[in-house]
């Protein structure tokens, strides 16, 4: 970084605009601002401060001028603002820091004026650089400035370029110079990149899964087994699916046939199958009474209708040999002449009489006997037509009643048949209650073994989704695992590479920061030697702090400032001889040396001393001076001031100078 | 008459036994256990005869066969009369047995035993009866027995018998002719 420009507007007590031209001339370096006490040499190093980091250093925050906030009315607006234009790697920019002020309040305070401003007043800023071209101004995004401005020159490493007088004597006695070393000469680059590798090398091995390998392992052994497990399954449930088939078939086959015999049908069925079976066999009974009865009617004096045409004949003979006897005799009736034998042979009539030969009693029977048949014709003949008569009676329609009879059988008959066949049809139609009763066991049977093959069959299902979530999940390990261990060689071949990396680095960083404390020992010693007037040995610890190897006693003020400047002076030196540069790595920078009052506690010798080494050390020096002081440090700088300007102070009419009106000039 | 017991053997005696219902102690009822026309024995000893002499038939004992059937005498008691008057019937019109008018005449009204020749004439007169009777057993065991298998085949030949014979002799005028006997 090279300064180019400076540029306030109401800047403080610089009223109005004011802009310094730095020298940029390699040989004419410095660029020397004079000006009395409190003519505001500070306020130019902390105008740079604010312009580049927007510290604001001031007591007083508000930067806007005083005469100028003096003159303002409520609402109105003032802006103050720095711009600094630099160049820096070749290229030449300009950061611009802008404050709006608003005024909320005016009064009088007896004589005195108070005019208050916003308390949080608007700051704005804007980095732009221009193009090769000399004037395209290319605005660089303002979320990135802050961040660009500390690539150009670090915040925190601000402080060992800008810096008052009475800082100048703290430096070298700071207790841990280590970041402001590393950082100037850019060996933060390197420290940050070991930084960062050790904590990629540590991401990396914690990436690292050792138990991996095991678990795969173990989860390939596992889902052998589950397949194993799988395949029995499978087979388990095919047979539980088809026993379950079966079972369902049986229950289907055996609903079937209860549905011919639900109860309805079943009490109906029987009802109707009891009629007929009751008709059937009131008809039976009736046939086998139908038959009993054309048997007894057969029986019922069958003589006296197949021997009708005898009887006829017999009849017709017996009236012949009647006409041919003469007619009928009258005898007792019904009377034969067997019956008069029995009595003459009992020897006593029904009377009692007895019926001895030859007694009247006897005559008159014997009598009786001659006209009784078969002697007698006529009587036989009325006898036997009353006896014909007798037996024909009832039996006029035989044949008839045979026919009638035989006619009812057959209707009897038919209707058994027709009846019979209606008690088949009923029985194909239907089924017994017994029957149903058994195909209702085995259906429940049926239904009972399908639910118990239909849990046997779920169970066997949850099992196998089961097995199959575990398959799944050791086919995902062992992927995993599989994954993880090409992952784990990627990562150990990284750590690998990150440690080489790393160990490079650190052995480049050794090297370096060897390189920077011996260099740095070497160039203090030299400069100190030059800027001091007695001898010293100056060494320089791992925490770059400076001490004297060979005084304990108290130092000055101004031996420390001398001390100071030869370790800065050193430190810029080395930055800008770019010693930690080599092939690989870039590291020199070039810094300017801002400087407000450097000389104040340095006694006349060691102004001229330092004033011989300064110019020389670093790239461009700025400094603000005192007249007196610059009258001694004139004698060498002078062939190295490249601008000079003076601060001064506006003066009023009476000739008294206005603190609030500055110019440099 | 129609006072001792009565007993055939032989073929004829499995005809009676397979035209009649049997009751009591039977050996070979098993041989026998068609349907029955008749209800009993007796039922056949009182019709056969006339159908013997109807159709012409008289049966002579044939012994070629074993056969044995009978009734006790205290069967006829009170069938005697029917039988009595079957047996004047046949007595009357069998001219093949008596041609003489005069003795069929005696003989169907002679029942006394007193004599000896009564005696032969009746015997001689139960021969013919009874030869009828044998012959009425072959009739109907021809027109039965030996044409039937079931109850129906029986009773369809029993109406058919009666019909045929019915229409053959026709029934309706004898019955007319002997009306106008008996009525005068």
């Amino acid at each position: 970084m090279i300064l180019k420009r400076l540029e306030m507007n109401n800047f403080r007590q610089y009223i109005g605009d004011q802009t310094v031209e730095f020298s940029t001339d390699p040989e004419k370096n410095v660029t020397v601002l004079i000006g009395v006490n409190t003519s505001g040499k500070t306020t130019i190093v902390r105008a740079f401060e604010w312009c580049l980091y927007s510290k604001n250093g001031f007591e007083d925050q508000v930067l806007l001028n005083s005469e100028v906030r003096q003159r303002m009315n409520v609402g109105d607006v003032q802006e103050t603002y720095v711009a600094v234009t630099f160049i820096h790697d070749d290229r030449t920019y300009t950061i611009k820091r802008s404050v709006k002020y608003v005024c909320n309040e005016r009064y009088k305070d007896g004589e005195k004026i108070v005019v208050n401003l916003n308390k949080k007043p608007e700051e704005t800023v804007s980095l732009e650089y221009l193009q090769a071209d000399g004037q395209t101004k290319t605005p660089i995004d303002r979320s990135n400035i802050a961040e660009s401005m500390d690539r150009v020159l670090p915040k925190d490493l601000s402080d060992y370029f800008f810096f008052g007088g009475e800082r100048i004597s703290g430096i070298a006695n700071r207790a841990d110079l280590t970041k402001a070393v590393r950082g100037l000469m850019r060996l933060d680059v390197l420290e940050n990149a070991s930084t960062h590798l050790k904590s990629v090398v540590k991401v990396f091995e914690n990436d690292i899964d050792t138990t991996g390998d095991i678990n795969a392992q173990r989860a390939k052994d596992a889902l052998e087994t589950y397949n194993i497990r799988l395949s029995e399954l499978k087979n388990e449930l095919s047979n539980y699916d088809k026993e379950m088939s079966y079972w369902q078939q049986q229950e289907i086959e055996r609903n079937a046939e209860l549905a011919k015999s639900n109860i309805e049908q079943v009490k109906k069925a029987k009802e109707d199958r009891d009629r007929i079976q009751s008709a059937l066999e009131s008809e039976k009974r009736r046939l086998i009474a139908k038959r009993d009865e054309m048997v007894r009617a057969f029986n019922y004096r069958p003589y006296a209708f197949f021997g009708l045409p005898a009887i006829q004949k017999s009849l017709e003979f017996l009236e012949k040999a009647n006409e041919k006897a003469g007619g009928v005799k009258e005898s007792i009736p019904a009377m034969e002449q067997d019956a008069v034998d029995f009595l003459i042979h009992r020897g006593f009539c029904i009377c009692g009489t007895r019926l001895d030969q030859g007694t009247i009693a006897y005559q008159k029977v014997m009598e009786e006997r001659r006209v009784l048949p078969p002697e007698h014709v006529g009587d036989a003949v009325r006898q036997y037509k009353d006896k014909s008569e007798g037996y024909l009676a009832g039996t006029e329609d035989y044949a008839g009643k045979i026919e009638q009879l035989f006619k009812e059988y057959r209707l009897i008959k038919r209707e058994i048949v027709r009846l019979e066949n209606e008690k088949e049809a009923q029985g194909q139609l239907i089924i017994d209650d017994t029957d149903a009763k058994e195909i209702e066991t085995k259906r429940r049977n049926a239904h009972t073994k399908y639910l118990e093959a239909k849990q046997d069959y779920d169970s066997c299902s949850r099992k196998i989704g089961e097995c199959e979530s575990n398959i799944t999940n050791c086919e995902q390990t062992i992927k995993k695992y599989a994954k993880s261990s090409a992952k784990n060689e990627r990562t150990a071949r990284l750590i690998a590479y990150s440690q080489a990396v790393l160990s490079w680095l650190l052995e480049t960083y050794k090297g370096k920061e060897e390189i920077v404390r011996t260099e740095l020992e070497k160039r203090v010693n030299e400069n100190f030697s030059k800027m001091y007037h007695g001898v010293r040995s100056i060494e320089i610890d791992e925490k770059y702090r400076v001490k004297y190897s060979d005084i304990t006693t108290e130092e000055s003020d101004g031996l420390k400032a001398v001390k100071s400047f030869a370790f800065i002076a050193s430190l810029v030196s080395m930055a800008k001889d770019k010693i930690l540069d080599d092939s690989e790595i870039k590291l020199g920078q070039v810094y300017p040396l801002v400087m407000d009052a450097p000389f104040s506690n340095v006694d006349e010798i060691h102004i001229d001393n330092i004033c011989k080494i300064l110019p020389m050390t670093a790239n461009q020096v700025v400094m603000a001076v005192m007249q007196k002081d610059w009258e001694y440090a004139a004698k060498n700088l002078q062939r190295y001031v490249g601008k000079s300007y003076s601060i001064e102070k506006d003066r009023d009419s009476e000739g008294n100078e206005i603190d609030t009106s500055t110019h440099i000039k | 008459m129609f006072d001792k017991d009565f007993k055939i053997t032989g073929r004829h005696a499995n005809y009676w036994k397979d035209l009649c219902e049997l009751a009591g102690n039977v050996p070979d009822r098993e041989a026998h256990n068609n349907f029955k026309i008749f209800s009993a024995y007796i039922d056949a000893y009182v019709l056969c005869p006339l159908i013997g002499y109807q159709y012409n038939r008289k049966g002579v004992l044939d012994t070629s066969e074993d056969g044995n059937a009978g009734m006790l005498a205290e069967v006829f008691g009170k069938r005697r009369a029917e039988l009595k008057y079957v047996y004047q019937i046949l007595m009357l019109i069998d001219e093949e047995s008596e041609p003489d008018e005069d003795k069929r005449l005696f003989r169907a009204f002679k029942f006394s035993e007193e004599t000896e020749d009564d005696k032969k004439l009746i015997e001689a007169n139960m021969k013919v009866f009874n030869a009828y009777f044998l012959g009425g057993l072959e009739v109907l065991h021809e027109q039965f027995v030996e044409q039937c298998h079931d109850e129906d085949d029986y009773l369809k030949a029993m109406n058919d018998f009666v019909k045929h014979f019915s229409d053959e002799q026709d029934g309706e005028a004898i019955k007319a002719g002997i009306d106008k006997i008996l009525n005068n």
